[in-house]
Order: structure tokens, then sequence, then C-alpha cells
């Protein structure tokens, strides 16, 4: 933008600062180029330098009643755009920490579940390694997915079950 | 990828809404010139309509540009000369006589209504453009901001002002219309 254009936009500002409605187009026109040029430039995303100038330019366009006459007014947009965009980036890195708390949380939680499990499943072992071997053949048939031959296997292992299950009880109530 | 024209809709709108903000934010002025009449005791029906008109002219004529925004504030900060002689006349504890009756409390509305007046053509006359509006608006503000305070001192009080404060803004302004066209 050069200084003829930006001292056209300034006046534009100024007249739709004191209640001139139809330069909003031109306000517009030559504010929304140069705020997404300067987001675009600040080497973020495309889509959060577009966030980040639109919010810009509805900040200028709520605070444009208040415009400094004195001062330029495309300089005064590129400020707030410049914040906007700094805000922006201040966000995403929060987030993005957050993400990387949530997943330290996760990994956290994941560990302390498999060594539960793990817990469990040594304390099963233990209860299947103290009973007979009838019943400890039947429950690694069992675990290990094979389905039962016949009624008298299925009975067996349903015995087997019962049993474990009251080693269990009387082990941990 | 951006939608320009729902952006550019968006941005109207909040334009508009922040205008409108800026516009009521002259309550905060009229409130306290409000309070002021009712606390000294005078008609709390007719300040109410005082201060609800005064503040309807305001926020209307802030709204619209900034000559309304700078007029108003003229015509406001003038208006207080007559209601501030309207309080302290009631605190003294007096009150105008019959309408046409021209007693102290009638003078005093005079004199305070006239220099608000003359004070007033004479800050518009400054003004570089829109004097015609800037001086009615400032007028219309200041009357209204007088009446609110003298509507304690009766109609006759009211009346003085208003008459004085014209008839003084007129006399200052007719040279200078003449001078202009």
């Amino acid at each position: 933008m050069d200084a003829t254009e930006r001292a056209r936009l300034h006046a534009a500002m100024v007249r739709f600062a004191d209640g001139d409605r139809t330069a909003f187009r031109e306000v517009f026109d030559g504010l929304w180029p140069t705020c997404l040029a300067l987001a675009t430039r600040s080497r973020m995303q495309r889509a959060d330098a577009e966030d980040a100038a639109q919010r810009a330019i509805l900040t200028v366009f709520a605070r444009i009643v208040d415009l400094d006459r004195a001062r330029d007014g495309a300089a005064w947009a590129m400020t707030i755009t410049a914040f906007e965009v700094l805000t922006m980036r201040k966000q995403r890195a929060r987030r993005r920490e957050a993400a990387r708390d949530h997943d330290r949380e996760d990994e956290q939680a994941l560990a302390s579940e498999q060594l539960v499990a793990h817990e469990l499943a040594t304390h099963v072992q233990a209860l299947i390694g103290d009973m007979s071997d009838r019943d400890r053949e039947a429950l690694d048939a069992m675990l290990s997915g094979r389905k039962p031959r016949g009624e008298t296997e299925r009975k067996r292992r349903f015995r087997a079950i019962e049993r474990l299950r009251a080693a269990w009880r009387k082990a941990h109530g | 990828m951006v939608d320009v024209e729902a952006l550019a809709a968006r941005a109207r709108h909040v334009a508009a809404r922040s205008r409108l903000r800026m516009a009521c934010r002259v309550g905060l002025a009229i409130i306290p010139l409000a309070c002021a009449p009712l606390a000294s005791g005078a008609n709390t029906g007719a300040c109410a309509c005082l201060a609800l008109a005064l503040f309807a002219v305001a926020v209307y004529c802030r709204w619209r540009d900034r000559t309304g925004l700078d007029a108003v504030t003229t015509g406001l900060l003038l208006g207080i000369v007559p209601l501030a002689a309207a309080l302290v006349l009631r605190a003294c504890g007096i009150q105008c006589a019959q309408l046409w009756a021209l007693t102290e409390a009638e003078a005093v509305c005079l004199g305070a209504g006239a220099t608000a007046g003359i004070a007033a053509s004479l800050v518009v006359v400054r003004a570089s453009q829109q004097r015609r509006r800037r001086w009615l608006i400032t007028i219309l503000v200041a009357s209204l901001t007088a009446a609110l305070g003298c509507a304690g001192l009766g109609a006759a009080g009211v009346l003085s002002a208003l008459v004085a404060l014209v008839a003084g803004a007129t006399v200052v302004w007719i040279p200078v219309a003449v001078r202009a066209a």
C-alpha cells in the first residue's frame, strides 16, 4: 500500500467514524487485504492467519468510533492485526501444550492400567498354579480360546471356573 | 476460504452496534443530571419525561454523526449553567411565583439561560462545517438540560430559562448567519 492509498484509506476511515455510512465499503475493501496480507506473512498456517485477520477486522470496526484522527488509520488497523496474530499464536501454543499434557496423562493412565492388568494376571496365574492338573488344563484350554470338545469338557471347564472363583474369593475377598 | 461478503456484513453489524453503544454512553451523564433536581424535590414525572426526551435526542444525535456527538457534548455542558442556577435557587428555598410575574427566581433563570444561549452560539460559530445543524442540536440539548434543572422551580422558571436561552443564542447567531449568507 503506497502513501496515497494509505491517505485515502485514512480519510475514508475518518469519514466512516464521523458517521458517513457510505464509506464502509471503501474502508472494508482497503483494510481486509492489508490485514490478511499481514497475518499471512506472520508464518502461521493459512487458516490461522485468516482467523486472525477476521478477528482483527472485526475489532477495527468495533473500535472505529474511537479512531484517533491525528494518527494513521491503516497503521492502527495493522497494529490491531499484529496483536491478534500474537494472541492467536499464544492460543495455539497453549492448546498444543494442553494437548501434550493430555497425551502425557493418557500415557500415564495406560501404564497404570497395564500394571493393574499385569498384577491381576499374576494373581490369577498364581491361583491357577495352585489348582489341580485337570483344572489347570481346562482353564489353559479355555484361556487359549479353544472350543470345548463335547459336553464332558464343557462341564470340566465350568467346574474349574467355579473353583477358580472360589479360590479368588478366598484369597482376595 | 473466507466468505468476504459475510465478513463485511458482520463488520458492518459490529460497527453499528459499537456506534449505538457509544451513543448510549451519554446516559451516564444524563442520569446524574436527572437525579439532581429530583433530589432537590422536583416533580418526578416531569423530571422523568424531560430526562427521557433528553436521552432520546442525545442518543440519536450522537449515533448519527460526529457533528451530533460534538453538539450534544456542548449542549449538555452549557445546559448545566441554568440547571446549576436552578438547583442553587432550590437549595436556598426560592421558588418561582406565578407564570408572568418577574421575581428574583425568574431573573436568575433568565440570566442563566441567556448566558448558556450566548455561549452556545459563540462555541458553534467557531465550527468549520455544518454550523446550522450543530447550532440547532446544541440549543435543543441545552434547552432540555436547562428545563430539567428548572423543573423544580415551576413552569415560570422553565419558561424563563428556555426563552432566555433561545433568545440569547438567536441574537448572537443572526449576524453570523447573515455574514455567511
